[in-house]
């Protein structure tokens, strides 16, 4: 069924439970009734004998008395059965008129002419009640057929009777009958003929009821007809010999009289039939409590469906479950619909505690039987409410067990002065004995005194407050040493319940986190030092200090490498051999310093293992191995730190990598200062140069232009001087101030070309290195390649390297031609100065190179010299050009 | 006259003959100075301070430990601040800039 087929709202059709109060003065008489109808029966069957007892009439007085008391008692008796049970009480109204009207044909043999009469008159009213009665069974409600049927039927044993009683003189009966009072005019053929007409109908209206009665069995539900049909074939056999003994009464009053008993006697099928429906709402009774004691021993879905279809005998009954969405299902889960209007069957809603829990989906006709639906329902209703605490109860054990065997813990119960009760353990590897010898034993059998000591308080503490009580300890189980959290809950009298958490591996890990936040707190204080310029042997010693506390080492030496076979000790800290003091030269020996400079890698000897002195020496101190890790600077190993380990001493594994944290800064603080060196000296040359520079042009102006200038100062005064007295003098000094003067702005503009060639800020670096190469009293081929002008710092730099190169080549070289060779490409410039001299020039010697070196070095580019003896020389600058 | 260039020297001397000076000689170095003025015993020692080998102030005090009563001026193309406590302490006569240079103004220091 797809969603969109299923009914709207299931629970629309779920009836209200029948109602069970009565309304009206019926209540009331309730309880009095019953009575009232018992003793007006034993009343009138009391008449009734004592009519037969004195009847000069009656043919068989005996028999004819058991039969109307059988008869009479049955019908009322069967009438007050019904009126307790509160679905009958109409038909035990007309049951109980059936059996007094039963009666009322004992009248036809009462010696007394009044009596006679009206027995004449009332003799077929039975066969209307008991009419009345099957058309109504079993409600005590008619249809509107039933009802024009029954007025018919009235009128027929009523009506017509009284008509043809008054013409009736009734001598046909006996002789010694009482006359009949009601005898207007004795026309007996009319009267027979009235008889016979009544009959006709009684056997039509007979007929006709038969035909009702068979409609509607087949229109009942299986479970009405099989009450139906038995009452059908009594009653439809009772009125039909009824109607054919009113047929045969005018003919002959005897077989008449005869066939109206055994009318009566089939009747009795009637409430025969009633009381077996009674006896069956009882039966089910019982059933209810049988269903009951069934569900408590069988409480499974199906079980209890066949339980409630034996209960109600509906074998079509299904019992379904409210589910949580609002639909409904039966026992195996699948979807149910329950009927609708309309339908066979019926549904009836379970209740519990006010809620819709399931509902009984059951045939029409037992909504006659409240009380049984009742019972079922409230037995159904706490099965259902049973089935629902027990899948809630399982579902909450089975969350309850996955938590529990989801927590990864010991658990203990144990006894306040320590006995343990029980153990659970997944994994028996936290437990200092095995489960079975730990249960009965005393913790303080099991645990060192002050973890018992510890856990006894706690479980005292958890005791006394009630509340939850923890305790850490730890515990050594194979050897190793486990951390371990016991929480604790009051678990019963005097005990308590303990999940017992092991945390070594948290604890390891804090441990780890710890010491790598005091190895990093070391390191930062180092690296303070050297990022502070801290002078390299405080560096050092801090380096040995800070290693040596943070790997708790006993000993520990930072040296430095003077040569292959040589190291200063440059750091110490510990127990070391006294001759190891700060500043003292290590002859490098078998041992773990030189192992490190020859492999530049981290290494552990075993002095045990070796000969020589140091060895020697530091197993006479009592060390029986060292681990070493290298000291790297700018790719060279420049030293090594050395922890020393006596006999009794283990380093774990990681400690090459924590030295080697230390190493680097060392390292560190090494290249920074070697670097701080070599910064300082470059700064220094620079100012030399700029100072030797300026000294060589003021020696230059003074020496040259200014000596010149001077002298052409006094050849001046001289020459006024002697202007007008020697004319001739004055004119040959003249000559010579002007000569002095041309000379002097010569020098001057060389001095000036010096400083900064004009030609190169003008016209770039190509036609100042022509210009250049032009000057340089020697032959040099020029090679520039050079598409655009290079940035104005590197033109320069450029610049002096070549005048320098071609300085040097004139000066040192010897050599018979110089080459040049400038090329912008891939981002740098390259200046080449190459000779075919004598070669053997060095970079170390001559402040001019080193100038030059600093130029370069200033503009991030690198200056080099390639100058083997007697292979000239070429100096090669690389510029970054950006 | 001790200076290392010619053309001062040359200048010098005709301006100081024309003044009435008689240049009895003259050098280009320091040790040549020492020896010429040994030689010729002069009145008077025209010293330039910046010599090619020793400076003028040594020159000056090697002449006047040999010669205590000579009279020797201390000439150069700086400006007399450029040396200053060393001109007093050579014992020279004074100092004469070279631009200032002058018959008048030797007299002067030699008064």
């Amino acid at each position: 069924m797809t969603e969109s087929a299923r009914p709207p709202a299931p629970s629309v059709h779920v009836a209200p439970p029948p109602s069970r109060t009565r309304a009206g003065p019926l209540s009331r008489l309730e309880g009095m009734l019953p009575l009232a109808l018992v003793a007006a029966a034993l009343a009138a069957i009391g008449g009734a004998l004592y009519t037969l007892a004195v009847s000069r009439v009656a043919p068989h007085p005996v028999a004819q008395s058991i039969l109307v008391t059988v008869v009479c008692l049955s019908f009322v008796g069967s009438g007050v059965v019904a009126l307790r049970g509160r679905s009958y009480w109409r038909f035990g109204l007309l049951l109980a008129a059936v059996g007094f009207s039963s009666l009322l044909g004992v009248l036809h043999d009462a010696n007394d002419s009044v009596a006679y009469t009206i027995g004449v008159f009332t003799s077929n009213l039975v066969f209307a009640v008991l009419l009345h009665a099957l058309l109504a069974f079993p409600r005590g409600r008619l249809g509107s057929g039933g009802r024009r049927l029954l007025v018919a039927a009235y009128l027929d044993v009523l009506g017509l009777q009284a008509i043809a009683v008054a013409f009736d003189p009734l001598t046909r009966y006996h002789s010694d009958h009482p006359p009949n009072l009601a005898l207007i005019d004795a026309r007996p053929s009319l009267a027979t003929g009235l008889l016979e007409l009544e009959a006709a109908v009684a056997i039509a209206l007979a007929l006709t009821a038969a035909a009702i009665l068979a409609r509607r069995a087949r229109a009942a539900t299986p479970t009405a007809r099989r009450q139906l049909v038995p009452v059908l074939w009594c009653g439809w056999g009772g009125l039909a010999i009824f109607a054919v003994a009113l047929a045969v009464v005018p003919l002959s009053a005897r077989a008449g009289l005869a066939g109206m008993t055994v009318g009566l006697l089939a009747a009795l099928a009637l409430p025969a039939a009633f009381l077996a429906i009674v006896l069956q709402g009882r039966l089910s009774r019982a059933a209810v409590g049988e269903l009951l004691v069934e569900l408590r021993e069988q409480p499974e879905a199906l079980g209890l469906e066949h339980a409630l279809r034996r209960a109600l005998g509906d074998p079509s009954l299904e019992l379904a479950r409210r589910e949580a969405h609002g639909g409904y299902a039966d026992g195996a889960g699948r979807e149910l619909v329950l009927p609708g209007p309309g339908d066979v069957r019926v549904a009836t809603a379970i209740l519990h505690q006010g809620e819709t829990i399931g509902a009984l989906v059951h045939d029409r006709s037992l909504r006659l039987r409240p009380q049984l639906l009742d019972a079922v329902r409230a037995a159904a209703g706490f099965a259902l409410a049973n089935e629902r605490a027990l899948q809630t109860v399982q579902r909450v054990e089975v969350r309850n067990r996955a938590l529990l065997d989801a927590i990864p813990d010991l658990m203990f119960r144990i006894a306040r002065y320590g006995t343990y009760l029980d153990v659970r353990a997944d994994d028996p590897s936290g437990l200092v004995r095995p489960p079975e010898e730990l249960i009965g034993s005393n913790v303080r059998d099991q645990l060192p005194g002050d973890v018992t000591e510890a856990v006894l308080a706690c479980v005292e503490r958890a005791l006394s407050s009630g509340a939850m009580s923890s305790v850490e300890y730890a515990l050594e189980i194979d050897g190793v040493e486990r951390c371990f959290e016991s929480r604790m809950v009051p678990s019963g009298d005097g005990e308590v319940v303990t999940i017992v958490r092991d945390f070594t591996v948290q604890r390891r890990a804090e441990a780890e986190q710890r010491r790598l936040g005091e190895q990093e707190a070391a390191l930062r204080r180092v690296a303070t030092l050297v990022a502070g310029d801290a002078p390299p042997e405080q560096v050092f010693q801090t380096v040995t200090e800070e290693a040596s506390r943070l790997l708790l080492l006993r000993s520990a030496l930072l040296v430095r490498y003077e040569d292959a076979r040589t190291a200063t000790i440059v750091g110490k800290d510990g127990d070391e051999p006294e001759e190891y003091q700060l500043g003292s030269i290590l002859v490098l020996d078998q041992g773990a310093a030189l192992a490190v400079l020859r492999t530049g890698a981290p290494v552990r000897v075993d002095y045990e293992q070796l000969d020589g002195a140091i060895a020697r020496r530091m197993l006479e101190h009592g060390f029986r191995s060292s681990v070493a890790v290298p000291i790297t600077v700018a790719g060279a190993t420049w030293g090594a730190l050395i922890a020393g380990l006596r006999a009794d001493e283990t380093l774990p594994p990681e400690t090459e990598h924590r030295l080697t944290g230390f190493a680097e800064l060392v390292g560190l603080a090494v290249a920074s200062a070697d670097a701080r060196d070599e910064l300082a000296a470059s700064r220094l040359r620079i100012v030399e140069a700029s100072d030797d520079e300026r000294r060589r042009i003021e020696r230059n102006l003074h020496d040259g232009a200014q000596q010149r200038l001077v002298a052409l100062s006094v050849g001046l005064r001289l020459a006024r001087a002697k202007i007008r007295s020697a004319p001739e003098d004055a004119e040959e000094l003249v000559a010579f101030a002007s000569e002095e003067l041309a000379q002097a702005i010569e020098e001057l503009r060389e001095l000036a070309q010096g400083i900064h060639p004009a030609v190169l800020t003008e016209r770039g670096l190509a036609e100042a290195l022509e210009v250049l190469a032009a000057r340089t009293r020697l032959p040099v081929s020029l090679e520039t390649r050079l598409p655009e002008r290079l940035p104005e710092p590197v033109e320069a730099a450029a610049y002096y390297v070549v005048s320098e190169g071609l300085a040097n080549v004139v000066k040192h070289a010897g050599a018979g031609t110089a080459r040049v060779r400038v090329v912008h490409t891939n981002g740098a410039a390259r200046v080449e100065v190459s000779d075919d001299g004598a070669g053997g020039a060095d970079l170390d010697r001559g402040s001019g190179l080193w100038g030059l070196r600093d130029r370069v070095e200033a503009l991030a580019g690198s200056l080099e010299i390639e100058s083997a003896p007697g292979k000239g020389t070429l100096v090669r600058a690389e510029l970054p050009v950006q | 006259m001790v200076d290392d260039h010619p053309s001062f020297r040359r200048c010098a001397q005709a301006l100081l003959t024309a003044e009435g000076f008689e240049v009895v000689g003259e050098a280009e170095d320091g040790a040549a100075a020492i020896a010429l003025a040994t030689d010729l015993e002069p009145e008077l020692v025209l010293l330039d301070v910046q010599l090619p080998d020793i400076d003028g102030f040594e020159v000056a005090s090697q002449l006047l430990a040999r010669d205590p009563e000579l009279s020797i001026v201390l000439v150069s193309s700086r400006e007399r601040c450029a040396y200053g406590q060393k001109i007093e302490a050579s014992g020279a006569r004074g100092f004469v800039s070279k631009a200032d240079l002058s018959g008048a103004a030797l007299a002067t220091l030699l008064e």
